[in-house]
């Protein structure tokens, strides 16, 4: 016979079950400090975002770069990832490269759909990723989610992406030229505009919804998931595209490591044959994945340079390239089956 | 017995081929980069730090073909479209300019520095004061601080024969910025 769980108080329940501590949860896996980044945005204006290309790298490389290196590195010291993923991690590579020089050789031709396809793709990748981290902390903070509720969830954190759908110039609708056409007509240009403003609303206030019907029937949603929602939505829908495009991959990229190390440690920690300390994953896992991230995005494309192609089209389509292959590594490597080690990270304090 | 051997193993052996492969090749660039360059790469943003570099070094031919291409790759980006049109205005190129600045601004409407470029290439390049008229009106309207917006306002109005209307401008100019002679002339 086991004893009943012990009912966790408001307080612990609303602040959920952190990986780390709240500090490190809230400011890094929930975005709290997104948000303080641009907090001075709002009042100085977007030059406070017009940073020098030389600072931008460096942030870039640490954050962004790393990030995007972090799903191949995960990938790869998965130690089951080649049995399970064959394709994935020894065909779908060699099909990246061939994909990215091609693309190079007719940029005007095919290398611009391969651009949409990394603008489109990308607020899409980080609503799920919203979500999926949302609904992770519910699970493991006690807030079991209906199939329904779970709908919900998903739903509102892809507002943000349907939004950016509507409203990126050479992406979504308009990868086609959906936006001139509909520049042609006065009522659909004004029925996209309520749209989008419809977005802008639903996206804060159907979290703050959420939040408050899982409030009242007792299972209340711990705040990190609801910050996680409305973080996902200030990057998107109040910063200009272009400003969104640059600064949520900085964001998002925080988030990602802080997260994807978190369950590499655990995972290592967890390995009969580990004898390393946690600092030593930690700090392996980050050194490995800044330095794949520079070779990929400082190295690489100067190789189509050398090759004697142009360097703008290496430079771009690499970059759209390098993110289209992190979402699709993500689709596996971040799957929860019922007995998976990743559900097993979750379920462990 | 080989094959037994080898079979497990030749996964492992396309994938070390593959990753030195793509390793070899980073490292190849960063050295291509930094030997026949001489400057170390920045990433994600090297071509615009390339494109400055061509128009502080008023290279501006090869400025503008570079950000023709990302203008065709990053459709609906307006980042290369601003700089070309700056690359397009130094090379006198009146045509381009008019067709990348237009381009540009159904993106950012109210860039009144592109749309000053554009306004200054129909009127004094193409001879087009209606279009030129259109232009600085709506710079006047973004920015009516701008004595240069207002002289040329007035300017186009003085082509097109509207006096009246030009004095009221030429005023205004010369009200902002005494230095503004072509108003003057026009008073």
């Amino acid at each position: 016979m086991t004893a009943p769980a012990a009912r966790p108080g408001l307080t612990a329940a609303l602040v959920g079950r952190c990986f780390v501590n709240p500090l490190f949860d809230y400011a890094l896996i929930g975005g709290g400090l997104s948000l303080l980044v641009l907090a001075p945005f709002y009042w100085r204006g977007s030059g406070y975002l017009n940073w020098s290309p030389e600072s931008l790298a460096v942030v870039l490389l640490l954050s962004t770069g790393a990030h995007f290196a972090a799903s191949t590195v995960r990938l790869y010291t998965k130690p089951d990832a080649a049995t399970r993923w064959p394709f994935l991690t020894l065909g779908f590579p060699l099909v990246t490269v061939g994909g990215l020089t091609v693309c190079i050789l007719f940029p005007e031709a095919i290398g611009w759909h391969l651009f949409a396809l990394y603008l489109t793709w990308s607020p899409f990748h980080y609503a799920r990723q919203a979500f999926g981290l949302a609904s992770m902390y519910c699970e493991r903070s006690g807030c079991h989610l209906s199939p329904a509720e779970k709908r919900v969830l998903d739903g509102t954190c892809m507002l943000p992406f349907l939004y950016a759908f509507l409203a990126t110039p050479g992406a979504g609708i308009d990868w086609f030229g959906g936006l001139a056409l509909v520049e042609g007509s006065s009522q659909v240009a004004g029925a996209l505009a309520l749209a989008r403003e419809g977005l802008r609303v639903t996206a804060f206030a159907l979290p703050a919804l959420l939040f408050l019907r899982l409030w009242r029937s007792g299972r209340p949603m711990p705040l990190i998931s609801l910050l996680m929602i409305i973080a996902n939505g200030v990057w998107w829908l109040t910063l200009d595209y272009t400003n969104a495009f640059l600064w949520v991959t900085v964001f998002h990229g925080t988030q990602y490591l802080a997260i994807v190390i978190v369950f590499h440690v655990r995972e290592r920690m967890a390995d009969a044959r580990n004898r390393r300390g946690p600092a030593f994953h930690v700090l392996s896992f980050y050194a490995m994945s800044v330095l794949l991230g520079f070779g990929l995005f400082h190295g690489w494309p100067h190789v189509y340079v050398w090759a004697g192609w142009g360097l703008v089209e290496s430079m771009l389509l690499t970059v759209a390239t390098i993110n289209v292959h992190h979402f699709i590594v993500d689709a596996y490597i971040w799957r929860v089956g019922r007995d998976s080690g990743n559900a097993r990270i979750v379920r462990a304090a | 017995m080989i094959g037994a051997i080898v079979r497990p193993l030749s996964g492992w052996i396309v994938f070390g081929l593959g990753g030195g492969i793509l390793i070899a090749s980073m490292l190849a660039g960063l050295t291509f980069e930094l030997v026949e360059h001489r400057r170390f790469p920045v990433g994600p943003v090297h071509q615009w730090v390339e494109v400055d570099r061509l128009m502080e070094g008023e290279h501006f031919e090869l400025a503008a073909q570079r950000l023709r291409t990302a203008r065709a790759v990053q459709r609906g980006d307006a980042v290369p479209g601003a700089r070309l049109v700056e690359a397009l205005w130094a090379l006198g190129d009146a045509d381009g300019l008019i067709e990348a600045g237009s381009d540009y601004l159904r993106l950012v409407p109210d860039d009144v520095n592109v749309r000053m470029r554009l306004g200054d290439a129909l009127f004094f390049q193409k001879r087009d004061f209606q279009g030129a008229l259109e232009q600085y009106e709506e710079v006047v309207r973004l920015a009516p601080e701008s004595a240069r917006a207002q002289n040329n306002l007035a300017g186009s109005l003085f082509a097109l024969g509207r006096r009246s209307e030009a004095i009221v401008h030429c005023r205004e100019a010369v009200r902002l910025d005494p230095t503004m002679t072509c108003a003057s002339a026009i008073q």
